[in-house]
């Protein structure tokens, strides 16, 4: 890679709106198309497989390799030291839990730019968690916020304003700004639970967000799918669901926070492979969360939680407790 | 392209195709040639001879070929010696396993220690880490660099780890056919830097996420896909005697009523029953359930196969810190168990699954902030000594001879520390060994029918 390409590469930090691609010669319906299917900056038409753009309505074999090698001259292509993306990573922030201990255990809180797996039996705190972060993410940078927006995809009926309200009042936010910076949408099934990621990064492209909630990711996909006939395409549509997740996270260097319902293992012979509760969403959810924790019940308030499985944190747990401002650190046994 | 030999129609006719050197001509299929250049096939022919006649290639004996050292070490010797002296340069490496079991520790470990000087056993080389969905997490380098012992921050550093992103196939094809090739031949030509060594791809298979119903005309395309891909890597290895390392995840194996079916003499063998060979390990119980996704294609392209995977046992290391012993004792036994299974750390599995260049054998490791180790009190090599199997992994079992399976349980080993504390150990592995699947000891059946 040559010096002058380095340099377009620190100033181009953030991603180029697609409209960009009309400098170079694409015509203005065509942009248009590329929005409506979710793909608002230039490198994700360029990260973009050529048979998902010919896909799109109106767009041809032709129009979309002249699109895509457009957007290759604009996204440079080239190997980048370690060196430089550790000096890119050190400037990721990290969204506080709320709770000392679990960000400690976390390395400074949630990891901005990756998917970060939240497992466990119902009443283990993951919806809590969700409701706390969707307001810690708005604090200021200082205060272990991102400074963002949030978006909260409830499958399940479980957001409750009334929590966020509580929370707002611990870090002394005004309540009615809280609840506008976040954007809440339903969803109904997996289709739509897909559809809501394309309108997400309409969204993303306005304005700032660093925070992507999916609460549950798998509840839809638990129910719409049954059984072993079913599967293969459960696992395919969910595939896409958390690809798609994981180019916003890149693209607009946004923490997505997914939650996970568990099952139990009856049939797995107990003794050397597990016996304890398995998150649902099989080797694809396994492989696509960057960091997975699993949540486990504790006594009274207070609830565990364990790295299940990261690239940088050892394996380890910690204890965190559900107050009624949202999570924090358990109180001291006396 | 400096050609004495032909006549000059034919040079023309080449230079009308745009064969600018003698190699492309010769990669060229003749039919190829012939469309390139508009010639009839007899005209064709007589350029491959003529090219091919003056440019004989020469046998070379082994003992003239340089004594290159081509072997990285993993940085523990248990390790290096199942994969039969560590990751050997020139051969395309799989490594696959379940998430969380340690692909991407073991590929960052390796792009580390490719730079050691060669006296420490790297290969004082640089790594060039391919991502495809994630990003390369360069903390977690900078923790292996400060706390593994053979690893200094002279020794190695990140300015020798290039690293590039490709969420799709053109790019990946397009980064290994073109930028690949120039950053290797860059750092050759460059004394101070170190020549590119070891090419990491973390994970092939994100790639191949399952955009499409699988059918027929999708599985052709994918198998064409895997084989210019892999084609790719194998020319780059023997090229350039690089290390290629590729991840790959791996896919549930559903047992089917019929599967359980003997198979006669004279029947034809299923894919299925023949994939367990090289699809898994099946070193312990449970290790065969997952296999390698790709499939044949990908399978037959690689030279060997590592397989890394979860076990449920975990085992009390001494090492951490005393004050958590205390904390133990103290908390109520409502938490204890938690708490213990916190000082227990779990034990996983690697297992080679084929290597043309060492046995199939399978070690115990952890994972630990200094990377991953073996246990190392015991050999990997298949040991029946009684001694040193009572602390050590279990031997190698290949899967034609099955070792007793009693000889094989470390007793420190447990299944779970929950488990222990409500049942009685007896009855525990007493159903341990109940719970074996049937195909563990029936695959011995299949070399003997």
């Amino acid at each position: 890679m040559s010096d002058n390409e380095e340099d377009q590469m620190e100033v181009s930090s953030g991603p180029i709106h697609v409209q960009k691609l009309g400098e170079a010669g694409i015509h203005a319906n065509d942009i248009k198309k590329l929005m409506e299917a979710g793909l608002y900056s230039v490198e994700s038409v360029a990260y973009t497989p050529r048979k998902q753009l010919v896909a799109i309505k109106g767009i041809s074999e032709q129009k979309a390799d002249k699109i895509i090698a457009e957007a290759a001259k604009i996204i440079p292509l080239g190997f980048q030291s370690a060196t430089e993306v550790h000096a890119h990573r050190s400037e990721l922030v990290h969204i506080t839990t709320g709770s000392k201990q679990l960000d400690a255990l976390l390395g400074g809180g949630i990891e901005t730019g990756g998917i970060t797996e939240m497992f466990g039996e119902f009443r283990t705190g993951k919806s809590q968690l969700c409701h706390t972060l969707a307001v810690t993410c708005q604090l200021p940078v200082s205060m272990g916020g991102g400074e963002g927006k949030c978006l909260y995809i409830d499958t399940e009926g479980t957001f409750r304003p009334v929590r966020l309200l509580a929370v707002a009042e611990r870090y002394g936010l005004n309540g009615e700004e809280v609840l506008d910076n976040v954007a809440y949408a339903r969803a109904y099934n997996a289709d739509h639970q897909n559809q809501l990621l394309t309108t997400a990064s309409a969204l993303m492209a306005e304005s700032r967000f660093c925070l992507l909630i999916v609460d549950s990711c798998t509840a839809l996909y638990r129910t719409e799918f049954s059984g072993r006939g079913e599967l293969s395409s459960r696992q395919n549509h969910l595939g896409k669901f958390l690809h798609t997740l994981q180019r916003l996270a890149d693209e607009y260097g946004i923490a997505v926070v997914v939650t996970n319902q568990v099952m139990s293992t009856p049939d797995a012979a107990p003794g050397a492979y597990g016996n304890e509760k398995k998150p649902i969403g099989g080797n694809i959810m396994a492989h696509a969360s960057t960091t997975r924790l699993q949540l486990k019940k504790g006594r009274g308030n207070n609830r565990t939680c364990k790295i299940y499985d990261s690239p940088c944190l050892p394996e380890m747990e910690t204890t965190f407790a559900i107050l009624s401002s949202g999570i924090g650190d358990p109180e001291e046994e006396s | 392209m400096d050609l004495p030999f032909l006549s000059s129609a034919q040079k023309a006719a080449l230079k009308r195709g745009n064969i600018q050197s003698v190699a492309e001509l010769l990669l060229c299929t003749p039919q190829d040639l012939g469309r390139r250049c508009r010639l009839a096939p007899l005209e064709t022919t007589a350029i491959f001879n003529a090219v091919c006649n003056n440019n004989r290639p020469e046998l070379v004996s082994l003992a003239d070929r340089p004594d290159e050292p081509d072997c990285c070490t993993t940085g523990d010797a248990d390790l290096d010696a199942a994969l039969a002296g560590g990751f050997r340069s020139g051969m395309l490496w799989e490594v696959f396993g379940e998430g969380g079991a340690g692909k991407t520790q073991l590929a960052l470990q390796q792009a580390l220690f490719v730079q050691l000087p060669v006296a420490e056993g790297g290969l004082a080389g640089s790594a060039c880490y391919i991502t495809i969905n994630s990003s390369l997490h360069t903390p977690r380098l900078l923790q292996l660099m400060a706390s593994h012992p053979l690893l200094s921050s002279e020794s190695c550093s990140l300015d020798d780890i290039q690293t590039i992103s490709s969420p799709t196939i053109p790019i990946l094809i397009s980064i290994l056919s073109k930028l690949l090739p120039d950053l290797v031949s860059r750092r050759a030509q460059n004394q101070r830097l170190k020549p590119v060594k070891l090419v990491v791809i973390d994970a092939l298979a994100d790639l191949f996420f399952g955009s499409d119903k699988a059918s027929t005309g999708t599985l052709v395309e994918r198998s064409q896909n895997i084989v210019e891909i892999a084609g790719l890597l194998h020319s780059l290895a023997s090229a350039h005697n690089l290390i290629v390392l590729a991840l790959n995840t791996t896919t549930d194996i559903f047992q089917t009523p019929g599967d359980r079916e003997q198979v006669g003499p004279g029947d034809e063998l299923l894919y299925k029953q023949q994939s367990r060979w090289f699809g898994a390990a099946a070193s312990i119980p449970g290790e065969n359930s997952k296999e390698a996704s790709l499939g044949l294609a990908w399978a037959n392209q690689i030279n060997a196969r590592i397989m890394m995977s979860r076990t449920g046992r975990r085992r009390f290391l001494e090492q951490g810190p005393s004050s958590k012993r205390q904390k133990v004792s103290e908390t109520s036994s409502a938490n204890a168990s938690d708490a213990l299974q916190e000082d227990w750390t779990m034990i996983r599995r690697l297992s080679v699954v084929f290597s043309s260049v060492g046995p199939a054998c399978s070690v115990d490791y952890i994972v630990s902030a200094s990377g991953i180790s073996t246990l190392s009190d015991g050999d990997p090599t298949p040991s029946h000594n009684a001694q040193t199997m009572f602390f050590s992994q279990l031997p190698a079992s290949a899967p034609q001879a099955p070792i007793p399976l009693a000889s094989q349980l470390a007793p420190l080993d447990v299944g779970s520390v929950q488990d222990l504390a409500q049942s009685d150990a007896d009855d525990y592995f007493e159903s341990y060994f109940d719970d074996i699947p049937d195909e563990f000891y029936d695959n011995g059946a299949l070399g003997d029918s």
